[in-house]
């Protein structure tokens, strides 16, 4: 082969694991914002209470998150839905921001051909899911219905002035990056399974037995931790037995409990003495046995 | 910006959730980089110097129920469940992970291209590059 041919081919497979590399960055990227800002308050409004039963009215400022399922539909009713099973499924919609990040790391790792496939597939129709709840708040925001107003007996509450909030457009800016990424990804980024399996050579270690047990130990640790500091709350007062699954603060009749957030945010010489947290509803009135938000 | 997000117990939540799935992952792993290694502690350290806090948290809002009116106040606040076991799965991560450096083996490479810089490092005649590249190499030869 002629010298220079040589050279355009060495040339075109440099320019190619180029692209893969920014490719895969900047999918990294858009996946590490995306994780960030879904969870950052993306609008804000006026709350107006209108007590009818004192004939008063009220007006506070509030922001929001805007969650990826509306699961606030089965907190309200609690009864509609086993609530282990609610909380679960709350506790899985938190993780979905971090999908994206777990999808690009997923990139880097040799899969087999369909695990890839299916990598792709799940990337992509994550990104579209987020794409499409963006594109759907700034609709309902445009239109005022970023909140939906709620009226109980003697209480209703209404919202005006709503406006997108910096976690909205930081959404929005990271889906370029994330999108970009990921068609740079599907195009140019190859799985090295095939080679990296053949050159692998069997890994030898210390005592397989203790190695199993570690592993298995720190499995059981971190599904431990994830209970404790995830789920169940902190600090309690009136709950007899063990405390249930919070996720966030918890009222069940008399039993409250504030979770390892609020204590975290206690603790935050930011905001101390008011206690921040994702709860935009904590000067409502509660209204049911289980009160979240 | 930057305060309302240090500031937000559900940022805390989300890097520290993604770590340990990370964790997790690298737990069962036959071969474990250096880099790969280190972040296993850095998030261990992480998740511990954030529940040290959040303890001192609790501490304060069990001496100030002020602070906690609205929710339920008529009571003794105490320490709870979710509090103990954390500590209690930090102790037993802490643990485990000591044993597991100890026992796994080492490679070469970075975070993420750990694994893939040992299979190529060990692909004396085969390449690293995939059937797509495989025309373009034949042409090479």
């Amino acid at each position: 082969m002629a010298p220079s041919a040589v050279g355009a081919t060495t040339a075109a497979l440099s320019r190619r694991l180029w692209a893969e590399r920014v490719a895969h960055i900047a999918l990294i990227l858009g996946a590490l914002m995306l994780a960030f800002s879904v969870n950052s308050p993306w609008v804000s409004a006026i709350q107006q209470f209108h007590m009818n039963v004192f004939s008063g009215t009220d007006t506070f400022p509030i922001t929001s998150r805007a969650p990826l399922l509306p699961l606030s539909l089965f907190a309200t009713h609690p009864n509609r839905l086993p609530r282990l099973l609610f909380e679960s499924v709350m506790l899985l919609s938190a993780g979905l921001p971090l999908l994206g990040v777990a999808f690009a790391v997923l990139f880097t790792q040799p899969l087999g051909r369909r695990a890839w496939r299916i990598t792709l597939i799940g990337c992509g129709l994550w990104l579209a899911i987020i794409t499409l709840h963006v594109l759907h708040y700034l609709m309902l925001i445009a239109q005022g219905n970023a909140f939906a107003t709620s009226a109980e007996p003697g209480l209703t509450i209404t919202y005006s002035d709503e406006r997108a909030m910096w976690g909205l457009w930081l959404t929005a800016a990271a889906l370029i990056p994330a999108w970009a990424g990921f068609i740079g990804v599907w195009l140019w980024l190859r799985n090295r399974a095939p080679a990296r399996v053949a050159a692998i050579a069997p890994a030898t270690f210390r005592w397989p037995l203790v190695r199993w047990l570690a592993a298995g130990a720190m499995t059981l640790g971190l599904v431990l931790w994830g209970l404790g500091f995830l789920a169940l709350p902190w600090v309690t007062v009136n709950c007899r037995a063990i405390p249930p699954i919070s996720l966030h603060h918890i009222v069940q009749g008399s039993c409250a409990g504030l979770d390892a957030g609020d204590a975290l945010a206690a603790a935050t010489p930011f905001t101390w003495p008011t206690i921040p947290s994702r709860c935009s509803t904590r000067r409502l009135p509660i209204r049911s046995t289980t009160m979240r938000c | 910006m930057l305060n309302q997000a240090l500031t937000d117990p559900f940022n805390y939540y989300a890097l520290l959730t993604l770590g340990a799935l990370v964790v997790a992952v690298y737990g069962w792993r036959k071969r474990i980089a250096w880099a790969q290694r280190g972040l296993v502690i850095v998030w261990l350290l992480l998740a511990t110097l954030v529940a040290l806090v959040a303890a001192c948290g609790a501490g304060i809002l069990i001496a100030n129920p002020i602070a906690v009116s609205y929710l339920a106040t008529v009571g003794q606040w105490r320490i709870s469940l979710g509090l103990y076991l954390t500590f209690a799965a930090l102790a037993l991560l802490g643990v485990g992970t000591g044993v597991w450096l100890f026992t796994s083996a080492i490679e070469p490479g970075s975070l993420f291209t750990g694994g893939q810089l040992a299979g190529n490092a060990g692909a004396s005649s085969e390449t690293a590059f995939d059937d797509d590249t495989a025309p373009e190499l034949a042409a090479l030869e």
